[in-house]
């Protein structure tokens, strides 16, 4: 049961305290003090509070640094070298480093940016033509039209667009002659027959161009959410860092203003004590006329 | 020998040979942790590039006169706390800045899409700027010595040897550095939990 009574551990107690909190006491000091703390509510309310600042303080890390020291494509620091040469050439003797400069540092990050526009499309095309390899997809561009066929369709319900000219012979004979609508029929199936011939004479440059239309849409809004992204923690830093100068700026501006008014009121005392001078000796003056006058 | 990793004495000596490629992999062993100490003590993301960028120049510097009396990593910090102890004096004002309200250090530095939860990261990002506040209400030997032990895993004889004070205390900063922290945190209304000894 624990005592509630002020803390009677006989040796340094804060000491024991830091010894027991960071595992740094030898067993028996350890087992000592862990039965006085069964004992004392104070001294285990205490070790117990300050084991949670420490889980607090954990929790605490720098931010990464923005430009750390920068490191070439072969681990060389490159920033280091950059400020030795800098600071004389006494020093930039010190490194026969290859000349890693950012540039290279740049382009070990970001191998991709430095594909050309037309190499990334046909990696695009590439990653769907192994694609459309793996799903067994069969396109084929005939006279009579587009056939797109995929591997886990059958043969006859595959989705064709064909030519007009195979379908509507065979869809008429199919028809009832009698039915009433027929007519209306007929033209409707003449007008879908040209439009889908239109179409299929521009479907396959439509379908090559769409395709990579929609990789390089894709790629674009990548690149356009990733340079956002930089303008919008660039723009923070700048906020931050004027932050950081105004307030110097403030405390400065007011550290002065605190000078001036303490001038101007010690220059006032100074011009107050000479306008009182100046103003008993006029009186000590006039005093004197008066008397001088009362005399004659 | 490929595959195993060399000791900062070893990269030493073959620094002091003059092989660079050495030093830069002393460079890149430590400079994470000599910055984070350096923006711990003094609170400034640009000061404490400077003065881990320093740190390394000054360390190539006056690598040939490093006998090896004490740890690589020691000798460093010892740069490290020296130099931001000269910012210090040379600024003369508080170390720690307030970070402004609507602006995330944590965050603006991340390198990636954060991925934990929003919420997640809002309790991250206040309790950084409090921990930041309450670091600053320190003074300047607990704090090093809680950010030294809390941070860097220095033993309390290597720390009383790196700011050159007795055993003892280096003891008594943490104790009363916690203890303020504790007052300070409860000030600023953060949960501090409470758990069994």
């Amino acid at each position: 049961m624990k005592n509630h009574a002020p803390c009677s551990y006989a040796g340094d107690r804060d000491r024991a305290i830091v010894d027991y909190l960071y595992g740094e006491c030898d067993p028996g000091e350890r087992t000592a003090f862990e039965s006085h703390l069964d004992a004392c509510a104070a001294c285990s309310a205490d070790v117990g509070s300050l084991r949670g600042v420490r889980q607090v303080l954990a929790g605490w890390a720098p931010p990464e640094p923005m430009r750390a020291l920068d490191h070439g494509r072969a681990g060389t620091v490159v920033q280091v070298n950059d400020v030795v040469e800098a600071r004389g050439p006494r020093l930039a003797a010190v490194t026969s480093s290859p000349p890693v400069g950012s540039a290279a540092a740049a382009q070990s990050r970001a191998p991709l940016a430095a594909l050309p526009a037309w190499a990334r499309v046909a990696a695009a095309v590439l990653c769907v033509g192994v694609g459309a390899g793996a799903a067994n997809l069969r396109i084929n561009y005939s006279p009579d039209g587009v056939t797109v066929r995929t591997g886990w369709l059958d043969a006859p319900s595959a989705a064709v667009i064909t030519s007009p000219s195979t379908a509507p012979t065979a869809l008429a004979s199919d028809r009832a002659p009698s039915a009433p609508w027929q007519a209306d029929l007929v033209a409707l199936e003449a007008r879908m027959r040209t439009e889908m011939r239109d179409r299929t004479t521009h479907a396959p440059e439509v379908a090559t161009a769409s395709l990579g239309q929609v990789d390089q849409a894709a790629h674009d809004a990548d690149l356009l959410r990733q340079v956002r992204t930089l303008i919008q923690r660039s723009e923070q830093r700048q906020e931050t860092e004027m932050a950081m100068r105004v307030k110097t700026l403030m405390n400065d501006v007011q550290a002065q203003r605190q000078a001036d008014m303490l001038r101007i009121n010690r220059t006032i005392g100074t011009v107050q004590n000479n306008t009182g001078m100046e103003v008993l000796r006029q009186g000590q003056m006039l005093r004197s006329l008066a008397v001088q006058v009362s005399q004659r | 020998m490929p595959g195993m990793t060399s000791t900062d004495e070893e990269l030493v000596a073959r620094s002091v040979g003059g092989d660079t490629d050495s030093f830069n992999e002393l460079i890149l062993r430590w400079e994470r942790p000599i910055y984070a100490l350096a923006y711990r003590t003094i609170g400034r993301e640009e000061d404490a590039r400077d003065v881990c960028q320093e740190t390394f120049l000054r360390a190539f510097r006056a690598l040939p006169g490093f006998r090896g009396q004490a740890k690589f990593s020691s000798w460093l910090y010892r740069i490290t706390l020296n130099l931001c102890r000269d910012w210090m004096r040379r600024e003369r004002r508080a170390p720690f800045i307030q970070v402004p309200e609507d602006t995330d250090p944590v965050e603006m530095a991340a390198a990636t899409e954060p991925s934990e939860a929003i919420e997640d990261l809002v309790a991250r990002r206040d309790l950084t700027r409090i921990v930041e506040r309450v670091m600053e209400r320190l003074p300047e030997e607990q704090r090093t010595a809680i950010v030294l032990k809390e941070y860097h895993g220095l033993t309390f004889q290597e720390i009383a040897d790196l700011v050159g004070c007795p055993l003892s205390t280096v003891k008594t900063r943490l104790y009363q550095g916690l203890t303020v922290l504790r007052r300070e945190l409860a000030k600023e209304g953060a949960s501090v939990p409470k758990t069994w000894p």
